[in-house]
């Protein structure tokens, strides 16, 4: 009996131990649900986007790629490799000691809604030449003209132009920038005092 | 003669489950699962689940309890489980409360010891029942009693009982820091007396499940080593973290119990050549392969802040820093009666108002947190926006949450945040002006033939919701459409 018992705990430890090894444990898991998948369509921004390039390395660290396939919609900034090259060294690292930073700065170019480069344009005119964008992270990006070009400036001054807009999916749309925009210290929602 | 039979192999199983631990690393263990053979085995007349009780003696678990308790109790215990001697861990408390002269204590735990020894013997055909059966029993009958002395001394009482706690954990007190936030937590509890007894006897009963599910290696986190109701939280202060860092990772395993990272969140923290990673206690310790050392420490809770749970908010900020109403915040953290919230860089601190005793710290979205986090405790409840509940429902492998700015995907287990599902924006609601940021038209491609901007009404986009908005008065006069439902 005794023998008997040890060779049905040694199968079930084997079938355990099995389990185990089936699962990809190294795979990011999808955060999107199949309600959220067909929402968000087939082409989505996070499967658009060049999977190599610097900002959806920076997104995936950030855990946002997954982000980027749900249903939003999201108007994406996308400042091109280039410009994450001219960042100061270690800001745009991959190791998750880095990811709340990475979060902040990509959150930044992220704002709510389908915003075309044409809805920009007439807002800059209705604003008498700027208009604001409110980002997701909480931040607030100015948006003026330079000749037909759309000029985006972050609370620090930074400014970027869109190199190519209406870069359309299925959840949102894509801005391609020139260069790199930044959030304000925390967002919009830094250390408030009463009064403030 | 079946039933000789039955017996015979039970007290078979019950002298072979002992013997086959492993020699010397759980010697205790065996010891309780031999006594379990001597006084139980043949007093209960068997049954398949007797046997799995005795085979916890062997496994370790006592040996556990056993080195907390000392071997004259393992004698008076009846059974090998770890719940029967949780409660006969008890003892040595009430005998001291008993030198404190409360003559109706001495009779209340006489009584006490009857019950149990009676329903030890009961002899039912589901031990696991009785066992929590009896477990409860003598807890309630404890937390009357404890209420009742607790007028003789009530500080003395709150530091043994701490001391006490830290025994039947198994941890060694480790230094004056901790010292000092437990017995601050006791100070505190005593404020709350009833309610926190209660926490405290549901707190030991959770904690001891917790250490017998990580003993079968299971994951569990926050056993060990914490005050009180923070012990799910991670309550390691972040000095005495930073004091593990190039130690090895069996030092930090004295605090706390250490587990890989949930196959979901390891990609989050993946394991290389070089290092490998484990956490608990709320932080995540970096283990370098060459020396076995803790090369570096990641705050999973409370957004790496220095005042964390269990210290005290300086009364200085008070009064300054209330939670932005951006994005909801003031109202999604609001102070009440019971508690008070401020906000200082990013962190939201939820406090006893006239204390400032910091009971939790919640870092929000917008100051970067998130993803390979731990969802902070106590707002593990499904909470997700209606419009997006048809989207996002908790199922057995991933849970859903909310926060200011975003819709978090979770892992049960472990609680650590394993992506963010939605990013949402600070909501419109009716009769409000127009939130800063909305100059431009946003609404969705497929919405855009029946919304578009008039001289007359302009539309909006948020939040899965489409908006009217007056341009004069710019203040937001319809929810038109829900895109998502």
């Amino acid at each position: 009996m005794r023998t008997h018992m040890f060779k049905l705990g040694l199968a079930a430890a084997v079938l355990a131990v099995g389990a185990c090894d089936n699962k990809a444990g190294d795979k990011p898991t999808n955060a999107q649900t199949p309600e959220a998948q067909k929402a968000a369509g087939a082409k989505t921004i996070s499967a658009g986007l060049a999977a190599d390039s610097r900002f959806m390395a920076a997104a995936k660290a950030a855990g946002l790629d997954q982000t980027l396939a749900g249903a939003g919609p999201y108007t994406v900034l996308v400042p091109d490799d280039a410009a994450f090259d001219k960042a100061p060294a270690g800001t745009f690292d991959t190791k998750p000691e880095n990811r709340a930073q990475l979060t902040g700065i990509l959150t930044n170019l992220i704002i709510p809604g389908t915003v075309m480069a044409a809805d920009i344009d007439k807002a800059i005119d209705r604003g008498k030449g700027k208009m604001m964008l409110a980002t997701m992270g909480g931040s607030t990006l100015t948006a003026t003209k330079d000749g037909d070009k759309i000029v985006l400036t972050d609370a620090k001054g930074n400014k970027a132009t869109v190199t190519k807009a209406d870069d359309a999916f299925s959840n949102g749309v894509v801005h391609h920038l020139d260069s790199m925009l930044m959030p304000g210290k925390a967002g919009a929602a830094a250390t408030t005092k009463a009064g403030e | 003669m079946t039933r000789l039979y039955l017996a015979a192999g039970v007290a078979a199983l019950a002298i072979a489950t002992p013997a086959s631990a492993k020699p010397g690393e759980h010697g205790a263990g065996g010891r309780g699962g031999e006594q379990a053979a001597k006084t139980q085995a043949p007093a209960r007349g068997g049954g398949q689940s007797q046997t799995r009780m005795q085979s916890r003696g062997g496994n370790g678990n006592t040996a556990r309890f056993e080195n907390r308790g000392g071997g004259q109790r393992m004698q008076q215990g009846p059974r090998g489980g770890g719940f029967q001697m949780r409660s006969v861990e008890r003892r040595p408390q009430m005998q001291r409360l008993e030198r404190q002269q409360s003559p109706r204590f001495a009779s209340v735990q006489h009584g006490r010891g009857g019950n149990q020894v009676e329903r030890g013997h009961g002899g039912s055909g589901r031990p696991t029942m009785v066992d929590r059966h009896v477990n409860r029993a003598p807890m309630a009958t404890q937390r009357i009693e404890q209420r009742q002395v607790r007028g003789l001394d009530r500080r003395q009482m709150g530091a043994e009982r701490m001391v006490e706690r830290r025994q039947l954990r198994g941890n060694p007190i480790i230094n004056g820091d901790n010292n000092r936030i437990a017995v601050r937590d006791q100070l505190r509890g005593g404020r709350v007396e009833g309610f926190h007894d209660r926490i405290i006897t549901r707190d030991d009963l959770r904690s001891g499940r917790f250490a017998r599910l990580d003993d079968r290696g299971a994951v569990g986190y926050g056993v060990g080593g914490c005050p009180p109701g923070l012990a799910s939280k991670g309550c390691m202060p972040p000095g005495q973290a930073a004091k593990l860092l190039g130690t090895p990772l069996s030092a930090a395993a004295r605090f706390t119990a250490l587990n890989e990272l949930p196959l979901s969140a390891r990609y989050l923290y993946p394991d290389t050549n070089d290092y490998y990673y484990r956490y608990g206690d709320g932080y995540l310790y970096r283990v370098d392969r060459s020396d076995q050392l803790i090369s570096a420490l990641l705050p999973l809770a409370f957004g790496g802040s220095s005042y964390y749970p269990g210290s005290y908010f300086p009364s200085s900020y008070m009064n300054d820093y209330y939670v932005p109403d951006y994005y909801g915040f003031n109202s999604f953290y609001p102070d009440s009666p019971y508690g008070c919230n401020r906000y200082v860089n990013g962190l939201v601190y939820q406090m006893d108002c006239a204390s400032g005793y910091i009971d939790n710290v919640i870092p929000l979205y917008n100051s970067g947190y998130g993803v390979g986090q731990m969802l902070p405790s106590g707002y593990g409840y499904y909470n997700v926006p209606y419009q997006y509940r048809d989207m996002y429902y908790d199922t057995s492998d991933y849970g859903y949450w909310y926060a200011p700015g975003a819709i978090y995907q979770y892992d049960p287990s472990s609680s650590l945040i394993t992506s963010v599902a939605a990013l949402l924006s600070p909501g419109f609601s009716v009769g409000q002006r127009l939130p800063y940021g909305y100059d431009a038209y946003n609404v969705p491609y497929d919405y855009r033939a029946t919304y578009y901007d008039t001289p007359d009404n302009w539309y909006r986009y948020n939040n899965g919701n489409i908006y009217r908005v007056d341009p004069t008065t710019m203040l937001v006069t319809a929810l038109v459409a829900s895109i998502l439902t």
